[in-house]
């Protein structure tokens, strides 16, 4: 990113945050209505997690179809990207549970799912860690890469909104214009920070791989 | 057509159709009002709070919960001090065992509203 780009993300978000805390009004009928306003994090985090999901199984798709190993890098990105926001959507529903349910964790149904979309992503880190050679370390990834980005709007959002019956989550929440004028924009300036994210750590991979054959070749050299 | 692959994916599918209904069977931690009056160690149960219902009696909080999809009535007593936003609360998990009589709860929690409005004047400190 230009330096101006950056300098529009930091006053976007910037914005964002102040809107949150200084002008969204508190929700009638939370334990603590105050902080009703973790939803303007909670909701996107989940959103952006989607979204490096997606970014994932594309690029890992497009490493099946052409086998360029570039492509394995930015799906493996992806996937850290997705795990990390799915980790943050977590800790904000922990801390939000807490203040309205009473309880940090509870094991609700969408609590449970979320646990089980954490451990396939870090099997997933586990999978490329075990494979030596890059080509198969990029095809195994790609594969499971699809299943792990199915599997993240399934546990995330559809089985526990379409086949979960009870839970301390309400099933389709409903936002005055107050919200969505945070949680719009805030998902906004959260895809934009994706963004950054995906790129500076495609380019840090890219090095760290450079550096990693440079080793190996002057190593044989030695020899 | 070969029939060895045709075979094998009906039997990965049937065995992925299967493991899904099971996890999404067991995905949930609430049992039925039924199934808790049955069962003697710790569960948890969830259902509508019926707002008439709610007293103090010698110091404990006393309620009904009811079944949202069968209308069953479990009545619940808690020991311990009121969740704060329990006048409020929809619906209501209890955390606690059948005692033959009533419910008794270790635990309360209150689900979230699905509404999310502003509260027409800021009234800090007035709580």
């Amino acid at each position: 990113m230009t330096p101006v780009a950056k300098g529009a993300l930091f006053v976007f978000t910037a914005g964002c945050l102040s809107y949150i805390f200084l002008k969204v009004p508190a929700a009638q009928g939370f334990a603590n209505p105050d902080l009703a306003r973790l939803v303007t994090m909670h909701l996107p985090c989940a959103y952006v997690a989607l979204v490096a999901a997606v970014i994932a199984a594309w690029h890992g798709i497009a490493y099946l179809r052409k086998r360029d190993l570039s492509s394995d890098i930015k799906s493996y990105v992806g996937a850290k990207i997705a795990f990390l926001y799915c980790f943050l959507t977590t800790i904000t529903g922990s801390m939000f549970a807490k203040v309205q349910w009473g309880s940090y964790w509870n094991w609700d149904p969408r609590q449970t799912a979320v646990a089980v979309l954490l451990l396939v992503y870090a099997a997933y880190f586990t999978l490329r860690a075990s494979i030596e050679d890059p080509e198969r370390r990029a095809a195994l990834s790609a594969v499971y890469v699809l299943f792990a980005s199915i599997l993240t709007p399934m546990l995330g959002y559809v089985i526990p909104t379409f086949f979960i019956d009870q839970s301390l989550h309400p099933k389709f929440a409903k936002f005055d214009l107050s919200y969505r004028m945070a949680i719009y924009p805030m998902a906004i300036a959260l895809t934009w920070h994706l963004v950054w994210m995906f790129r500076l750590s495609v380019r840090a991979e890219k090095v760290n791989q450079a550096i990693a054959e440079l080793e190996l070749t002057s190593e044989g050299g030695m020899a | 057509m070969k029939l060895g692959p045709i075979i094998a994916s009906v039997a990965i599918g049937a065995a992925l159709v299967g493991a899904g209904t099971a996890f999404v069977k067991n995905l949930t931690p609430y049992i039925t009002f039924s199934e808790a009056q049955k069962t003697n160690g710790t569960v948890q149960v969830m259902g509508g709070l019926e707002k008439s219902s709610v007293k103090m009696a010698s110091g404990n909080l006393a309620f009904t919960l009811v079944e949202k999809k069968t209308g069953t009535r479990l009545p619940v007593v808690f020991g311990h001090t009121k969740p704060a936003n329990f006048e409020m609360a929809i619906e209501i998990t209890a955390i606690g065992h059948w005692d033959g009589s009533v419910f008794q709860a270790d635990n309360l929690l209150v689900k979230c509203p699905s509404k999310y409005q502003g509260t027409e004047t800021k009234s800090y400190g007035t709580k």
